[in-house]
């Protein structure tokens, strides 16, 4: 039935783009440092599984692990230059990143086929991560995100977690408490670029197509900020609620809007943007919580209002 | 030939100059960079681009318009969006430009489509000839007026009441408040000034480049690298910059491809940052902004 | 019990000269913590005491001289290499990590010697009750006054098992009897066989505390020794009444 097909799509989309935003989480919810770049990880594994999958008959799974290590060297380099960059400009650096590997895609045009874009061959198989029925493509999908969440609930629950809130909080103060900051923020971008990598994977082998401009959309890189930031930045459940809010909506806003032009529901998503950032910093989650802490308490922070001074 | 590729090197950096200045003004002030800057620059461009189709004027004469109203537009933007931000952190800054950026971009792209619009003006296909090599008009007058714009910005900032009120900001944030300067107003009047700046030098390119929803984009990174090879906060820098940028797409652009021309954009603004984030005449205490 | 090898100075600053753009902040300055006292650190605003505890901290790089704790040197080190090898500090405007309970705030600290989420709550409970705060270990650290945020600096600092602790002016901002209960809180920190060095300005403190005195004014040392001395020494009453302090009587 076509509605069944449009759900499993939905829920394979959901649960891809959940992951994605999760592993951007690990970075940018829990540091703070702010990428707007993302996409470039995604691209890493895109062309990493892509290329060895259509040019030389090798596994995605292999590809995947590829487009992992490749995409964890690059964060690496990439942290160790720009993570001393203040704010807007460790942004900046990010989003040029991106840039830079587009263009890269372009001048590899040998591997990477240019614009023309390298077709994923239909060769159904779990080793070739293909599937006739989307429910293989929902199987992979799932246990990406349930990996993503282990990984971030296993950091929260760690002292690695501990460290990485208290730089984001206060990078001075940590670093005067024995934290060594840049050590762990490469731990985290490495981490998460691995991860996004492996959603990148997982993506070209769903949509069976990868080409730079296709691939390396600034659009790709915000869905995963937004995602992430409305459902709940640094929490391991909000990216998965901000996907199940936002990616239906955005195939529902691409449909209807498509008679009034291809961008519309982008216009959507940066007043989304802006409404969150400025109105819920903390994410549904975090509204959650503080719901549930006010109910609790009878105040914001746990004293009763007339006691507020003592000691 | 290396010659004629010098000259519109010049010229073109005058261009990028004169849109880059509000973006260095901007940050110098606020410390913050407005992820929008690509798009108030493409909204003015279609700004004079309909004053022209409707009502035949001039994109020179129109910018007298255009250019109030962009201030004004500027300062609202600050009011409704700009200052909330900042009153939250430098993060939300970032993300509520950027927002504004995807909004505004396509915004355009809906109302007018992504159809490339030129403003076919005579001056346009107006060329000065010294010896062999050919300047074009419509660059020429860019080059002049992002030249006067650098000078008189230079002298309103130090030599008026306003200017230099602006300038204390600049340089201490508290200082300036105990002084009794209104920090709030400073930063208004700041970012409609930047953005009747970038209105400026829309006007002043309509002649020149094609008007399309995405321009914008690729303005926005040159802009970064401009502002911060020049000197954050520097307006002179933001001059120089421009020039050397200027050049060094258009030698880029004959020898190079494309590609690799951004990718060099992109390794300039990396290493100036580690380098010296102060830029080549940054103002005292940006360094520190740029990096930790 | 300290072994007998160790010697008994703890910190020693020497010739430490250090220049913001072209203004000499700290100017050839050295002395010596002895294991075990409180040193006590005062001059005028603007004497250089907190850039002192900066460059102690490696928070302000480069500068001349040298800085030798427990007998090696700390020049170019960050500041999480100092912090390891055993110093730890507060600051004047404290910093708590506001997103997070008391009791996390301490963990960050612990967790870098000790590894189990559990045993570093329990540690952290243990540096929570020396300070007095172990009342209010699950609450949100933002919900703390202002004198409990600073035992919180304290019992953070105390959390790396530092045996060096540079507390920079503790009291500022707290009432009278907040005054007296620190000066308690600092007593048994030192108990536990902390050294402390105190950059402090309110005096009732800096008497019944510091077992040394050393006086900084334009980042030079002018006066040292024992409180009651130092205090009555005229160099340092001009400095204070020069620089506009509160009066010394």
């Amino acid at each position: 039935m076509i509605l069944n097909d449009f759900m499993l799509s939905m829920i394979i989309l959901i649960a891809l783009w959940a992951g994605l935003a999760g592993s951007w989480n690990l970075l940018s919810g829990y540091i703070g440092q702010l990428s707007l770049g993302h996409v470039a990880f995604m691209g890493i594994g895109a062309y990493s599984s892509g290329i060895l999958f259509t040019t030389y008959n090798v596994s995605p799974l292999i590809g995947m692990a590829v487009g992992i290590l490749v995409s964890v060297l690059v964060a690496i380099i990439v942290g160790f230059a720009t993570f001393r960059l203040k704010g807007p400009f460790f942004s900046m650096a990010t989003i040029g990143i991106a840039e830079v590997l587009r263009n890269v895609a372009h001048l590899m045009k040998d591997m990477t086929k240019g614009s023309i874009g390298l077709t994923i061959p239909y060769k159904p198989g779990l080793v070739n991560l293909v599937f006739e029925s989307k429910w293989g493509y929902i199987g992979i999908c799932v246990v990406y995100l349930i990996i993503v969440m282990a990984v971030t609930y296993f950091i929260n629950n760690n002292r690695f977690g501990y460290h990485l809130r208290s730089i984001a909080e206060d990078e001075t103060a940590a670093e005067c408490l024995g934290v060594n900051a840049l050590k762990m923020k490469l731990k985290a971008f490495a981490i998460s670029a691995a991860l996004t990598s492996m959603g990148g994977t997982i993506w070209v082998q769903y949509v069976m197509f990868v080409d730079p401009e296709s691939i390396f959309s600034f659009a790709y890189s915000i869905e995963m900020v937004i995602l992430a930031m409305l459902g709940g930045a640094g929490t391991v459940i909000g990216p998965l609620l901000g996907s199940l809010l936002i990616t239906p909506l955005t195939y529902i806003l691409q449909e209807a809007l498509r008679d009034y032009g291809s961008g519309l529901y982008l216009v959507i998503y940066g007043l989304i943007l802006i409404l969150v950032v400025l109105y819920l910093p903390k994410g549904l989650v975090g509204l959650w919580k503080d719901l549930r802490f006010k109910l609790k308490r009878g105040s914001l922070d746990g004293k009763p209002i007339e006691k507020l001074g003592n000691s | 030939m290396l010659l004629q590729i010098i000259m519109t090197g010049i010229l073109l950096g005058g261009i990028y100059a004169v849109i880059s200045i509000g973006l260095s003004l901007i940050f110098g002030v606020m410390r913050i960079i407005n992820f929008a800057h690509g798009e108030f620059l493409m909204i003015s461009m279609y700004g004079a681009f309909w004053a022209f189709q409707y009502f035949h004027l001039h994109p020179y004469v129109s910018a007298v318009v255009i250019v109030p109203i962009a201030f004004i537009i500027g300062a609202l933007i600050y009011k409704a969006l700009i200052h909330p931000a900042m009153k939250r952190s430098a993060s939300v800054v970032v993300l509520a430009t950027v927002g504004l950026s995807l909004v505004l971009q396509n915004m355009a792209l809906f109302l007018w489509k992504s159809d490339f619009r030129t403003v076919p003006v005579p001056i346009a296909g107006m060329n000065v000839q010294i010896g062999s090599i050919y300047i074009p008009l419509s660059s020429l007058v860019a080059f002049v007026v992002a030249s006067l714009i650098t000078v008189v910005l230079w002298m309103f900032l130090n030599k008026t009441q306003i200017g230099r009120s602006i300038r204390a900001t600049t340089q201490d944030k508290q200082a300036a408040q105990l002084m009794g300067i209104n920090v709030q107003k400073t930063f208004l009047l700041t970012f409609g000034l930047g953005s009747a700046l970038v209105a400026v030098g829309g006007s002043l390119i309509t002649p020149i480049f094609t008007i399309f929803p995405a321009l914008g984009v690729n303005m926005v990174m040159i802009c970064f690298v401009i502002v911060v090879l020049g000197g954050l906060g520097s307006i002179p820098g933001a001059w120089l910059g421009g020039i050397i940028i200027g050049l060094i797409d258009a030698i880029a652009g004959y020898y190079f491809s494309a590609e690799i021309k951004q990718i060099l954009f992109f390794v300039i603004f990396i290493a100036i940052m580690i380098v010296k984030p102060a830029g080549l005449l940054g103002v005292k205490g940006s360094e520190e902004v740029g990096l930790k | 019990m300290e072994s007998q090898s160790k010697s008994s100075e703890i910190l020693r600053v020497a010739g430490l000269t250090k220049q913001f753009g072209g203004v000499v902040a700290i100017n050839d300055l050295s002395f010596s913590v002895q294991r075990g006292e409180i040193f006590g650190l005062i001059g005028p605003n603007g004497a250089g005491k907190t850039t002192v505890f900066n460059l102690i901290f490696g928070l302000v790089n480069p500068y001349q001289g040298d800085i030798f704790f427990e007998g090696s040197s700390m020049k170019g080190l960050k500041s999480f290499q100092i912090n390891a090898k055993g110093i730890a500090r507060t600051f004047q405007i404290v910093k708590p990590f506001h997103q997070m309970t008391v009791v996390e705030n301490v963990m960050v600290g612990v967790l870098n010697r000790e590894k189990s989420i559990k045993k570093a709550r329990e540690i952290s409970m243990h540096k929570l009750e020396i300070v007095g705060l172990a009342h209010r270990a699950e609450d949100l650290s933002t919900s703390l006054t202002l004198a409990a945020r600073k035992k919180l600096e304290m019992a953070r600092a105390l959390g790396t098992e530092s045996k060096l602790l540079l507390l920079d002016e503790v009291m500022g901002g707290l009432t009278p009897s907040e005054v007296d209960e620190m000066i308690e809180v600092v007593r048994n920190i030192n108990r536990e066989g902390v050294t402390i060095m105190l950059i402090e300005h309110i005096m009732k403190a800096v008497i019944a505390l510091s077992s040394t005195l050393t006086v900084l004014q334009n980042g030079q040392l002018i006066a040292q020794g024992e409180p009651q001395e130092v205090l009555r020494d005229k160099k340092v009453i001009n400095a204070y009444l020069g620089g506009g302090e509160e009066n010394l009587a």
